[in-house]
């Protein structure tokens, strides 16, 4: 089902990680994927791996719900290791038959790639897991607002992003509403073909988008009755600043990132 | 045979099995072929779970429910034989229109029946005559039509699949009164001229008193009665103890008995009110 997809979601909970500014988070969570991306030794992703274990243990959120989320796109994970595992041709062939032959060079690269995605949607999930969307948008904001100076819409970006956010639930609620009276009037979604199925949507989407610029259309009317304006002066109800908690954990961060680094150059 | 029956039928939503989480629970009753039945209660009592049921939407977390004298959830046919036997028009169905015209659209529920070219354009002309539009309509795109019109249409939608039972959840919700009387009519040709069976949601106790037969009210989850429309309001007590109304023009004519006039009491409908009254009248001017 849709609602199984837990992207994006926030879990309530009062960890050290919930407790963190945004800023904190979406740094960290951005170094961590730069990270991930540079390193290359097999021995840094299991490192990876288990500081990504240990901060989904200190917030106490459950593995299956980030597994919930990898299941989407493990199909296409698992044929794209296939194709490399087949196609790459260098190094030394450890395992061959028939015109097959598995290179250790080919065991590698697919191992890393499949370590990246898979920890990428990891750390992605725990930032969104551990906070507010609202809290997420401000962080960005504050965090571009230097941009402003150059007439980047900061602002309203943020609000963008935020209304985007809060209605995930509200569109999702709709489109399961959408399926039921569409079941009723004898729709199957699950026979068919990928083009047969595509074309399936149809009844679904179509009265989706309708329903969802319905309500951009009321949004934006309740917005304006409520006098808001593009460009004008906004204070915020809660203000966002760094403590002492934020220092040690960007501190600590840093340091294991830089051993990751250290170890990824010296032990290949 | 009953053609609908339910067996202590429960449903929770979520994944909790624990009974105080269940959205109704313990539910029995029979309908009969041709009988309208109107569902009333309060918000939150479980009426849309409910009827949800009927259509195969929701699988009980336990309990039985047999349409037809079929039990429903034995395999996958008998769902997909639910789905042709019950239409099912859900809140605001206006939302479900998709198609670039008006004909298209009522033909979707058909065509997923899997008929005939030829039957499909005959059951679509029937549908449009059954809910009182002009067939000029069919050519039209249905999201240039006024929010009636959307909604008759969109019932259309499902009378085109001739459903033995027709399920709708509040049919009439945000209309005009114009708008709704069509509604309603609709809903009784459907009952009484093709004699199929009704199940109508709604919180209007004057629209169940019109032409319902029996009355279910829902309360918390559970039956709180199920009865001939007579017998439900006299037990005017019981509704109002769980913030329901009996039609106001049934308190006028319970007030005049108190009062110590000789006037019947079976009076749900301004029609019937008229009739009554003329009748009175009448006596009283010839001696
Ligand atoms: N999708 C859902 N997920 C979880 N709980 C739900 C869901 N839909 C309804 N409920 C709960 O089930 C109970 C019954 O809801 P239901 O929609 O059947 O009430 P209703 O009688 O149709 O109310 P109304 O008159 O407002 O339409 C309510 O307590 C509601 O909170
Ligand atoms: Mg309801």
């Amino acid at each position: 089902m849709i609602r199984d997809i837990t992207i994006g979601q926030y879990v309530c909970g009062n960890s050290v990680l919930h407790r963190l500014d945004p800023r904190t988070k979406i740094l960290s969570t951005v170094s961590y994927i730069f990270a991930l991306f540079l390193i290359d030794s097999l021995w840094c992703y299991v490192l990876n791996f288990s500081l990504i274990l240990i901060f989904y243990l200190i917030c106490g959120i459950s593995l299956k719900m980030v597994l919930n989320n990898v299941k989407p796109i493990l199909p296409i994970l698992i044929l794209t290791s296939i194709i490399n595992l087949c196609v790459i041709r260098d190094g030394e062939a450890v395992f061959s038959f028939w015109i097959f032959s598995l290179t250790d060079r080919a065991i590698f690269f697919t191992l890393t790639i499949f370590f990246r995605i898979i920890l990428l949607i990891f750390s992605s999930s725990l930032l969104t897991y551990t906070t507010l969307p609202v809290d997420l948008t401000r962080g960005i904001e504050k965090m571009i607002k230097p941009l402003a100076k150059i007439r980047f819409p900061v602002e309203e970006i943020a609000m963008m992003i935020s209304i985007a956010l809060r209605f995930i639930p509200t569109l999702i609620l709709e489109a399961e509403k959408i399926i039921c009276a569409q079941k009723s009037r004898g729709f199957n979604m699950e026979t068919g073909g990928f083009i047969k199925r595509a074309k399936c949507m149809v009844p679904i989407l179509l009265p989706l988008f309708v329903c969802a610029f319905k309500r951009a259309d009321e949004l934006a009317v309740a917005m304006e009755s409520r006098c808001y304006r593009v460009g004008g002066q906004r204070t915020s109800y809660k203000t966002l600043s760094f403590k002492k908690l934020d220092i040690f954990f960007a501190l600590g961060f840093l340091a294991v990132l830089t051993m990751v680094f250290m170890i990824n150059a010296f032990f290949r | 045979m009953a053609i609908v029956e339910l067996e202590k039928v429960s449903y929770a939503y979520g994944k909790s099995k624990a009974a105080q989480d269940e959205a109704i629970s313990d539910i029995s009753f029979k309908i009969e072929e041709g009988e309208y039945v109107g569902i009333i209660g309060h918000t939150g009592s479980g009426k849309s779970t409910l009827i949800k049921h009927l259509n195969c939407i929701l699988k009980p977390t336990c309990g039985k429910i047999y349409i037809d004298g079929v039990d429903v959830w034995k395999n996958k046919a008998t769902v997909a034989g639910n789905r042709q036997n019950v239409g099912l028009v859900f809140q605001y169905p206006e939302y479900q229109l998709f198609e670039e015209t008006v004909e298209k659209d009522i033909a979707f529920g058909p065509k997923n029946l899997g008929l005939s070219a030829d039957e499909v354009r005959f059951r679509v002309a029937r549908a449009i005559e059954m809910v009182g539009l002009s067939s000029s309509l069919l050519g039209k795109n249905p999201f240039e039509l006024s929010g009636g019109e959307k909604r008759r249409v969109a019932i259309a939608g499902i009378l085109a699949m001739d459903p033995k039972i027709l399920v709708l959840d509040e049919p009439t919700v945000g209309l005009d009164p114009a708008g709704k009387e069509k509604i309603l009519n609709i809903i009784k040709y459907y009952n009484r001229d093709e004699n199929r069976t009704v199940v109508h949601v709604t919180h209007s106790m004057e629209d169940i008193a019109r032409y319902a037969d029996k009355i279910l009210i829902m309360n918390g989850g559970k039956i709180l009665s199920f009865d001939s429309v007579e017998e439900t309001f006299k037990r005017a007590s019981m509704l109002r103890s769980v913030g329901l109304d009996v039609p106001k023009i049934y308190e006028v004519f319970l007030k005049l008995k108190d009062k110590g006039f000789d006037v019947p009491l079976n009076v749900y409908t301004i029609q019937r009110a008229l009739e009554v009254v003329k009748n009175i009248v009448e006596r009283k001017v010839k001696p």
